[in-house]
């Protein structure tokens, strides 16, 4: 199957659901796909969004990461991306496409944004993923 | 959706419209009628605006930083 995707803000960055394993709750983030990426990871300030505390001494293992910008601390938290169907896709009404079956997802505390990155720990469970460049920015094509 | 648009694509236009107007903000917005629930200038700020808010069916994002570079 083969998802399509307009690029947001004409870059190649998706709408995607992240599911909290704590809570099984779902939320709504942008992500960049970042093939100089070796693991997906979002912003630590993020893991608040998510359900999640980084002071929180159980459900806590801190780790380094490092990037563009140097070493950083990062927090393990249990959440699980998932793709939506683009043409499914509905107001209230979110159709899941595929379900990354990594659970565990750094969330680095350099990282100042507010997207995560998609990265190919994620991407290398793909068939393929295409970036056409397009008029009014870039339309995106991963087959699952 | 009518015109052929479908849901998402319709999202990802009203995100980039609400990017060019607010290109210094990071917002929520509800996923159902694409209103913008909160906007900050930094993920701090947001943050504690959307304190206490329930945040299932939203979706947070920014416009990137034009200074920053990204590699990908």
């Amino acid at each position: 199957m083969t998802l399509t995707y307009p690029g947001i803000g004409g870059r190649p960055e998706i709408a995607v659901l992240v599911r909290c394993m704590l809570t099984d709750k779902c939320y709504g983030v942008t992500m960049v796909l970042d093939t100089g990426s070796d693991d997906s990871c979002f912003p630590a300030k993020l893991a608040e969004k998510f359900g999640h505390d980084n002071l929180h001494p159980l459900e806590l293992r801190k780790d380094a990461v490092q990037g563009v910008g140097g070493m950083s601390d990062a927090f393990i938290h249990s959440v699980q991306v998932s793709l939506l169907d683009s043409r499914k896709t509905r107001a209230n009404k979110p159709a899941i496409a595929w379900t990354s079956p990594i659970t565990k997802t750094p969330f680095v505390e350099k990282l100042d944004c507010a997207h995560g990155l998609l990265g190919m720990d994620i991407m290398r469970e793909w068939q393929s993923i295409v970036f056409q460049p397009i008029r009014k920015g870039i339309l995106i094509r991963i087959t699952i | 959706m009518s015109n052929g648009v479908t849901y998402y694509e319709k999202l990802v236009r009203r995100m980039n419209q609400s990017m060019a107007k607010d290109p210094r903000s990071a917002m929520v917005m509800d996923l159902g009628t694409f209103q913008i629930i909160a906007k900050g200038a930094t993920l701090d700020s947001l943050g504690k605006k959307m304190a206490g808010k329930p945040l299932e069916n939203t979706i947070i994002f920014q416009k990137p930083n034009q200074k920053a570079a990204w590699i990908l």
